[in-house]
């Protein structure tokens, strides 16, 4: 892919991609790995693009470095000589060259974890992996500061970056039928936490007694896409009082 | 209400699904064969997403408590009104206290059941759709049970001069003609992403649909193809009939309870036109792929939008020579 020219300082920076994702949906990739400059474009395309409010849009379902763009054919303009391919694109090309890098103010949201053992079944194998200590590898996970990139996979599920490079594990050869509901998990270099009890290939360090998507709440998602995280490590304990109290 | 005494095989309320809401990670969900729920829907008077029971393979029994409005599309099905047969694409009156039992699936492996005015189920992000793996929406979360009393909404269609007797109307009309065929040939869009050698190996292959499919996905079994690594491949938006290969080598046609964004890499996404066939496919059936452009794919889809509205006036003329409106 070609890159645009940029100064020596400044990090090379993708081309916008339109790629279609079958006949009812388009999906704009704005770059090719986890980096949260790229991640705020994402969620401002996807500001821009729902304002536009398009009588064909039906979602806009942002992830890491991409938006996959839903759209209704039927609400589209069937001029059978300007396909509709051609005017998916002229609508959505000035948004993706439009993006600039706007700061939004994000939430800060402290969530408690109980890391290894029971609520870790994991915990050991990535510590061995990563050739590290057991107690290494919970400090440095609850040390680092994470950013929500997007809600996918299941209700609720944020996919967080800022996972230290050194804990990257991969993904179990065989999913587990069952993973609990609020285990944090790592999966390569993504780390995320389970809303609900879910099959699941991602290795399972620990849990949250806090409740992330519940239906009958306002907002139902406890995490919104941008918020920063940061973990705290508790003990049974506070676990147990934490979950009682819901 | 209808009463349900025996539920079948997996009998759920589903309608056009929540689509707007993948951005929360909420599976867009809804009926599989989204043809087939509209025009039950159709049939009976109804708008386009009320709220449907999806049939899988084997049909409930059901009572209802008042006479209706009914109707069934999609697959063809053994179904009767007592012991008045019911065919596929005819609109019913069931009269009060009166058994609809949809039996076997014959040809396909859903049917829709529509009764006039819609089944009333409190909405979840604006649908009635059931997300069964989530326990979420539709009828608490779950497949319908023995037991089950339905609400239905106010009919959008009068009750016939003879309220106390079966009617079956001699016409059918359903716009879309599901055809069982040997192998079933399903158009693929693909955007590139993967090497010339999964292609090539794609079209070049049959598969059959494992019985291990469910509404998340068509499992394919048959010779697996050699994944290129993918390991960090980010993950991104899906849609209904993207297929994905896993490092078993062997591809997944997302269905209507895909996740909303996934990581493994796409073969392409099957045209819209096609999604019929993804939704009626039986465990067994054999399943090729040839490739469609983009263009030719909205082409078809502007075509099947026509026959539809023909389809659906109709349907209208009908309703209206028999004084329902």
């Amino acid at each position: 892919m070609e890159q645009p020219p940029c100064a020596p300082d400044q990090p090379a920076r993708m081309e916008p991609k339109l790629s279609s994702l079958g006949d009812g949906a388009v999906l704009i990739t704005l770059g090719d790995s986890l980096s949260l400059e790229c991640n705020a474009r994402v969620h401002e395309l996807c500001h821009r693009i729902r304002q536009r409010q398009f009588p064909w849009l039906i979602a806009c379902v942002p992830a890491y470095a991409s938006v996959a763009v839903h759209y209704d054919p039927r609400h589209c303009d069937w001029d059978r000589r300007y396909p509709l391919s051609l005017q998916l694109r002229a609508a959505l090309e000035p948004e993706m060259n439009r993006l600039s890098n706007t700061c939004l103010t994000p939430r800060l949201v402290e969530i408690p974890v109980l890391y290894g053992g029971e609520m870790g079944p994991d915990l050991e194998e990535v510590a061995a992996h990563c050739q590290l200590s057991i107690d290494e590898v919970i400090q440095r996970h609850a040390a680092a500061d994470y950013q929500v990139c997007f809600l996918g996979f299941m209700p609720g599920f944020p996919y967080l970056a800022g996972l230290p490079e050194e804990l990257a594990v991969p993904r179990l050869a065989t999913p587990r039928t069952r993973v609990a509901a609020g285990s944090l998990a790592i999966g390569g270099r993504q780390t995320g936490i389970y809303p609900q009890a879910s099959p699941g290939g991602w290795r399972i360090i620990g849990r949250t007694p806090l409740v992330l998507f519940d239906g009958n709440r306002l907002p139902a998602t406890l995490l919104q896409a941008g918020d920063h995280i940061r973990f705290m490590r508790i003990g049974m304990d506070d676990f147990e009082r934490m979950s009682q109290a819901k | 209400m209808i009463s349900v005494q025996e539920a079948g095989f997996l009998t759920s309320i589903q309608d056009l699904g929540r689509p707007s809401a993948q951005d929360l990670g909420i599976s867009a969900g809804g009926a599989m064969d989204q043809t087939a729920a509209r025009w039950a829907n159709r049939l009976v008077g109804n708008m386009d997403g009320a709220a449907v029971l999806e049939v899988t393979l084997k049909g409930p029994r059901l009572i209802v408590e008042r006479g209706c409005w009914i109707a069934l599309a999609g697959s063809t099905v053994a179904a009767h009104i007592d012991h008045t047969p019911l065919p596929t694409g005819s609109l019913a009156w069931a009269p009060e206290g009166a058994e609809i039992h949809i039996g076997a699936t014959t040809g396909g492996c859903r049917s829709y059941l529509g009764v006039s005015g819609g089944l009333d189920i409190p909405l979840v992000f604006d649908s009635a759709s059931t997300l069964i793996n989530q326990h979420f929406g539709g009828w608490g979360g779950r497949a319908l049970e023995h037991g089950d009393r339905i609400p239905l909404k106010t009919p959008c269609l009068k009750p016939p001069q003879k309220a106390d007797a079966i009617w079956v109307s001699p016409w059918r009309i359903v716009p879309a003609i599901f055809r069982e065929a040997r192998v079933t040939l399903l158009a693929l869009i693909s955007d590139n992403e993967l090497t010339e050698y999964c292609m090539t190996t794609l079209w070049a292959r049959h598969y059959h649909m494992s019985a291990q499919s469910n509404r998340m996905g068509i499992r394919l079994a048959g010779v697996p193809m050699e994944v290129p690594p993918f390991d960090l491949r980010l993950s991104a938006g899906l849609a209904f009939g993207s297929v994905q290969l896993p490092p078993d080598g062997l591809p997944i046609i997302l269905g209507a309870d895909r996740q909303s964004t996934g990581g493994y890499p796409l073969l392409g996404t099957i045209a819209t036109c096609d999604h019929s066939k993804v939704a009626q496919l039986r465990p067994g059936a054999q399943i090729g792929f040839i490739p469609m452009t983009l263009e030719a794919a909205h082409q078809s889809l502007w075509r099947m939008q026509m026959m539809e509205n023909r389809a659906h006036i109709a349907v209208h003329v009908q309703h209206q020579q028999q004084g329902l409106l």
